[in-house]
């Protein structure tokens, strides 16, 4: 177990001195800042505009900032996992890793650990839109709450910037482990203390989903990078999986006929998100489906690199 | 220790290791010598436990390779042919993150002590990526030192480097070999004939000789070859001592000296020189040549040429 920590670490530092993974945070936080923002202005404009005040509108949550996430997650984690394994094989440091005391599954598992540490990294930094959201919602007396959890998030941000600048990984991890615990016991007592505020539960379920999601997603990438020795191919499979598990087993629900339907429908990776996670219901059921699909692409990538031993 | 019993290794249909029986024993150096694609790469992979053989067995520091793998590679150092390092990382940290999943305590220390050994530790900030090639090979060695192994198995362990740093690395190797097990593998005979102990000359899978490098020579030869080298005209010189008792093949070398051969303890040259003298011929030179392991080499290697075509 100690062996998936260390691979994990690395990879996690990895992603910090590669391009392509800062090419990945910056579309997926553009896209979801542009969306946000027009998300706001909508909620603005029906609310003020248009033969005047009519009344309390719907208020902006979360679901949409959650279902662009997803879309970005879809055509971003095929670049993220395409070299985790290709690349060992073709620089020859997968010899390294195979002759080294280290399990097939540690080597895998701590590679798909390392990017899901990295997307929680890019998905805490989205907190700031349900944290905004509650700005909006929160009336302005209570605003010197909202400014602290800002503060707290600009801190995280420093400390990330810390690991990346200064190198110290290990206690730029601590400083931000500490600033999320204070952050999260914030957005508790702002739950409990503040009326009314946005859906907590909703925000909570939502962003559980896409957690799922992620590992999910990284423990197919995994998988598929680990069958391949060339980054380009491993990136299109991964995508076309992607593509089929998110929209085509939906499409073919729609005109399948009873239980063919029923199972179209289950393997449907987006239902189980859009109607359920991101409309505020926690059942087992999806989250048994996210964590088999993640176990089934860690299995297809300890099975391939241990088929290197058998030839 | 290294024990190999009846190794065999199968690409496909073609063959490339058969048979293979050797031991190497605590405190020897055993050098692997053989043309490109004799098998000693695929040799030493199985024996790290990167790959199985397809028939046979081997015990490494007396474990099995194939049931026991993670105990043989607790106890190996390896350094690949292709050197396996992280470009992305500096050496310490690479260094580092091997002795983590090594499970050494103090990661730190070993790691400054590796560089050490192999005369790195002004460049342990450095980027992997900026060092040249010999640095490089030096790295890659001090990774497979870093957790002071019983057994250290290098593929070409000095290639790339500059002489000096040749020397430096033999001496380490050399001084390692004192208390563990080396087994190494070089196209460089010389560089077998200065620190094995033992060298197993290996072609097409098979080990065609096995001996020290001197009992290689002897044996080899089967007899003493002297030079000559004599002033003026040496035209008539071969006839007149293949007239002598003794000694064979008389045989004028393209620089203008003379070789010839006697069986061993039926020294002739005194006879010779008297002859030599006699004839009025002025003798300035007279000295033993031995077979090189380079010739040793050829001769072993060119013997079953006409097969070359089954490869």
């Amino acid at each position: 177990m100690r062996n998936v920590w260390v691979i994990a670490r690395r990879e996690y530092s990895r992603f910090f001195t590669t391009s392509v993974s800062y090419a990945v945070a910056f579309a997926i936080l553009l896209i979801l800042g542009v969306i946000f923002a027009l998300t706001v202005y909508g909620a603005y404009q029906s609310a003020y505009t248009g033969g005047g005040f009519s009344g309390p509108t719907p208020a902006p949550d979360i679901k949409g900032i959650a279902g662009t996430f997803t879309f970005m997650l879809v055509l971003s984690i095929p670049a993220l996992t395409m070299r985790l394994i290709s690349d060992e094989n073709r620089m020859g440091t997968l010899e390294l890793l195979l002759t080294a005391p280290v399990q097939d599954w540690e080597l895998i598992v701590g590679k798909w650990l390392g990017g899901l540490l990295f997307l929680f990294t890019v998905l805490a930094v989205t907190l700031i839109y349900p944290i905004i959201l509650n700005i909006y919602e929160t009336p302005a007396a209570n605003i010197q709450w909202q400014v602290l959890s800002l503060i707290i998030l600009s801190l995280a941000l420093l400390a990330m910037f810390w690991n990346l600048v200064i190198g110290k990984r290990r206690e730029a991890l601590l400083i931000l482990l500490g600033i999320w615990v204070v952050a999260i016991a914030v957005a508790l007592l702002l739950y409990y203390l503040i009326v009314p505020g946005i859906d907590w539960g909703l925000t909570i379920s939502s962003y559980l989903g896409l957690i799922m999601i992620s590992a999910a997603f990284l423990g197919l990438g995994v998988g598929i990078s680990s069958l391949f020795s060339n980054q380009v191919a491993a990136f299109f499979v991964t995508l076309g999986v992607f593509i089929l598990f998110w929209w085509i087993f939906g499409f073919i629900s729609q005109f399948a006929q009873g239980s063919a339907s029923d199972i179209f429908t289950y393997l449907d990776m987006g239902a189980h998100f859009n109607n359920n996670l991101n409309a505020g219901t926690i059942n087992l059921s999806d989250l048994v489906y996210y964590l088999s699909l993640t176990a089934l692409g860690l299995f297809t990538g300890t099975v391939a690199v241990e088929s290197r031993r058998w030839s | 220790m290294i024990r190999v019993e009846n190794l065999t290794k199968d690409y496909g249909s073609r063959r490339a290791v058969s048979n293979l029986n050797f031991e190497a024993g605590q405190g020897e150096v055993v050098g692997f010598l053989g043309p490109n694609g004799a098998g000693k790469t695929t040799t030493m992979r199985i024996l790290t436990g990167y790959m199985p053989p397809t028939d046979g067995t081997a015990t490494v520091a007396g474990y099995d390779i194939v049931s026991e793998s993670l105990e043989v590679r607790k106890r190996v150092g390896y350094l690949p042919e292709t050197v396996p390092l992280y470009t992305d990382m500096t050496a310490l940290d690479y260094l580092e993150f091997m002795a983590e999943l090594r499970h050494i305590p103090n990661s730190a220390k070993h790691a400054h002590e590796a560089l050490k050994m192999v005369g790195l530790e002004n460049r342990a900030e450095s980027y992997i990526g900026s060092l040249s090639k010999g640095m490089r090979q030096r790295v890659g060695l001090a990774q497979a030192l870093i957790h002071q192994p019983e057994v250290l198995i290098l593929d070409e362990p000095t290639i790339g480097l500059d002489p000096a740093q040749v020397v430096e690395v033999r001496n380490v190797i050399r001084d390692i070999g004192k208390q563990r097990t080396v087994l190494l593998s070089t196209h460089i005979l010389s560089e077998a004939q200065q620190i094995c102990d033992r060298v197993l000359i290996i072609n097409k899978g098979k080990i065609v000789a096995e001996d020290t490098p001197e009992n290689l020579q002897a044996r080899l030869t089967g007899s003493e070859r002297v030079a000559l080298v004599v002033r003026g005209e040496t035209d008539e010189l071969p006839k007149v001592l293949s007239k002598i008792k003794g000694v064979q093949r008389v045989e004028p070398k393209p620089d203008g000296s003379l070789e010839f051969q006697f069986a061993p303890g039926q020294d002739v040259r005194p006879e010779v020189a008297r002859t030599i003298i006699k004839s009025g011929y002025d003798l300035l030179e007279m000295r033993p040549v031995g077979m090189s392991l380079e010739e040793i080499f050829l001769e072993l290697t060119r013997e079953d040429k006409p097969s070359r075509r089954n490869k």
